[in-house]
């Protein structure tokens, strides 16, 4: 029999045993589907983009309550095809709205979104879009999503080849030549505590108390200032 | 698929193909996946909340100070030798911090160049053998190891940081038992660095290794200093500059305020040039400025010059990094080409105008890395084809914020599809 390469394979076999039921978001780089398999009923997500599909490579190998489950990675060339775990549930950024959120309820949110980027930076991954609308609240879990920003720690590279983010919660380090690092995600957590616990960007209003010095040092310019892990940062919380 | 690449569902007996790691028919997982969390938190964070525990343990384990004491652990310390040799019922381990590339040298004093300030990371691996068969041991021994940290003395220059992430496995160097990213911070410095490895059953190993910083010397030539007023003055300082500084240094020509008549080609050392900025000459070139120079992933700089075509040919043609910041092209068929392939190629302008040229800028590149995806506050005016973008695309976008396109014929014309950012752009 011919020999068919997983790609191929898999493109063609979604789509007799998957059905669409939305498109979630369209850019150049690619598509995200919601799609289902009607034999079961199950959802799940479809990524189909152009690019390093790397950290999704290694993801496969390893499962985290805070991180959507990939289930299959297929690529050619620079063409990717990525299944992943549907979360249900509302975003941070949805919840927010008009809201603030209590300390104690901050510290849990941000200790199992710091679980989720520990994951990603073990395996010498950055996420690069920590915010609220990347954080979705599955019960008493938040789980981390949107890797399309992340890329694999170059410790040779002399700086980022491209610039990702979301303006507010990227790092200064984005925006300039050095590259980004795990300090970068957790830059972002501090913007996003303190968004949980005033609704606004620490330039505007710091957080008050224990958290808000917490939030003071995420947010270093300098990212040697910040603290240097986000087990040193689950430590301070 | 033929049958050796393909394997039966273990939950609906359909064909997938071998590496599958989940199957679409029946939506079920196939591949085993390894549960990760964090660590516990510090020790001393938990020997607050463990306090009383604790006590209560110290004062069980009385009883059993005196076997303690017979089976003492044993610290082996490598002497500032980067190897320590560790033998228990197993055999007899050779254990080392190394580069990558050398998993049987180790390195216990290392040197890096680095300009002032900069911040740089680079990786170390520490490497577990058997002694006699040279066979890598990480697996058997890291089963017998309680923790291995690491960490930096006090740099002679506190100012300048040195430090070590957590040593993790890490793909970049499959074969060594850890890895460790170092970071500091460019000043001449030194600092030790130490590993800590301590064993299931007590052994505590130390390995150690001594980082020197030195930092990259910067040459600035001026006109008073070397003859640069004729292109032939200029072309024959760039081609010797080479043999007058190290490898490694930073090498800034100051240029007088003059026109240079006829091409310059920079292929040795790669130089820095400064326009004048003195008075209201400027410097000009009105022929073309090759940029090939060697040294890999070196950026060339040019600051505050001129190139005036006569509306033939190309006024820089950069074959490598190369990066325009305040400087003018007018009168050119392509005014900046950027026709370097591959990490060491790519071109950036900053707050450079762009007048009456047949092309402006032009990207004829194949697979290039933007060194810096950002082109800030350009002025393309009157210009046939402000942007022209040829060759295969990178996913990095091409970010333009601040730059300013008017009475061009063509703004951009992206042939290669290749992914831009100007939202912050004006068009007029």
């Amino acid at each position: 029999m011919e020999v068919v390469p997983i790609y191929t394979w898999l493109l063609s076999v979604l789509e007799q045993e998957f059905r669409l039921i939305r498109r979630m978001k369209e850019s150049p780089r690619g598509t995200v589907d919601l799609i289902i398999h009607p034999a079961t009923g199950l959802r799940f997500v479809l990524r189909h983009f152009h690019g390093n599909a790397a950290v999704y490579q290694k993801l496969l190998h390893y499962s985290c309550p805070n991180l959507p489950t990939t289930l299959e990675v297929a690529s050619q060339g620079e063409r990717n095809l990525v299944l992943e775990e549907y979360i249900q549930g509302d975003t941070l950024d949805y919840l927010l709205k008009g809201a603030q959120f209590p300390p104690e309820r901050v510290r849990d949110i941000t200790t199992q979104v710091c679980k989720a980027l520990w994951v990603l930076h073990s395996m010498g991954a950055v996420h690069r879009d920590v915010k609220p609308e990347n954080i979705i609240l599955r019960g008493n879990e938040a789980v981390l999503i949107d890797f399309d920003a992340a890329r694999l720690y170059n410790p040779d590279g002399d700086g980022d080849t491209q610039i990702l983010g979301t303006t507010g919660f990227a790092a200064p380090e984005q925006y300039g030549l050095s590259q980004t690092d795990q300090r970068t995600d957790i830059y972002a957590v501090g913007i996003l505590m303190n968004i949980m616990l005033t609704g606004q960007h620490p330039s505007k209003q710091l957080a008050k108390g224990r958290l808000g010095r917490v939030v003071a040092r995420c947010t270093q310019v300098a990212p040697n200032k910040r603290y240097p892990n986000v087990l040193r940062l689950m430590e301070a919380l | 698929m033929n049958e050796s690449n393909c394997k039966p569902c273990p939950h609906c007996g359909k064909p997938l193909p071998a590496e599958a790691s989940f199957c679409p028919y029946c939506a079920s997982i196939l591949n085993p996946r390894k549960k990760l969390s964090p660590p516990a938190l510090s020790w001393r964070r938990t020997l607050r909340r463990t306090l009383p525990v604790l006590l209560l343990l110290v004062l069980l384990a009385g009883g059993g100070i005196a076997w303690y004491l017979s089976n003492r652990p044993q610290v082996y310390d490598d002497n500032g030798a980067g190897e320590v040799l560790y033998t228990d019922e197993d055999g007899t381990y050779q254990i080392l911090l190394g580069w990558r590339d050398s998993p049987y040298s180790p390195a216990p004093v290392i040197t890096q160049e680095a300009e002032l300030d900069g911040e740089y990371t680079f990786p170390v691996c520490l490497f577990i053998h058997h002694k006699d068969t040279g066979v890598n041991a990480s697996g058997v021994f890291l089963q017998k190891v309680d923790s291995v940290t690491a960490e930096f003395d006090t740099p002679d220059d506190p100012s300048g940081y040195m430090t070590y992430d957590p040593p993790a496995y890490d793909d970049f160097a499959p074969d060594a038992a850890l890895t460790s990213f170092t970071h500091f911070l460019g000043r001449e410095n030194s600092a030790r660095g130490t590993w800590t490895i301590t064993m299931d059953n007590g052994d505590m190993i130390y390995l150690h290794q001594t980082l020197n910083v030195d930092l990259i010397e910067t040459h600035d030539f001026y006109p008073e200093d070397v003859p640069l007023d004729t292109i032939q003055d200029l072309q024959a300082f760039v081609d010797s500059v080479g043999d007058q500084v190290g490898n490694s240094d930073v090498v800034n020509i100051h240029l007088p305020a003059v026109t240079y008549e006829g091409s310059l080609s920079i292929t040795g050392h790669p130089v820095n040039l400064y326009g004048n900025t003195e008075g209201e000459g400027r410097t000009v070139f009105t022929g073309t400025v090759q940029m090939n120079p060697g040294g890999a992933n070196w950026v060339s700089y040019l600051y505050d010059i001129d190139f005036a075509g006569s509306g033939e040919g190309v006024g820089v043609s950069a074959a490598r990094r190369t990066w325009a910041v305040g400087c003018r092209f007018t009168g050119w068929r392509t005014a900046l080409l950027c026709h370097g392939t591959g990490a060491n190629g790519g071109i950036a302008y900053t707050s450079c105008v762009f007048e009456d040229n047949d092309v402006a800028v032009h990207y004829n590149t194949n697979q290039v890395s933007f060194f810096n995806s950002t082109s800030p506050d350009n002025q393309f005016f009157r210009n046939g084809t402000a942007i022209l973008i040829e060759g295969e695309p990178t996913e990095d976008s091409l970010e333009l914020p601040g730059c300013q396109f008017q009475g061009n014929g063509t703004d951009i014309d992206n042939r290669s599809g290749q992914p831009l950012d100007i939202s912050q752009a004006v068009f007029s």
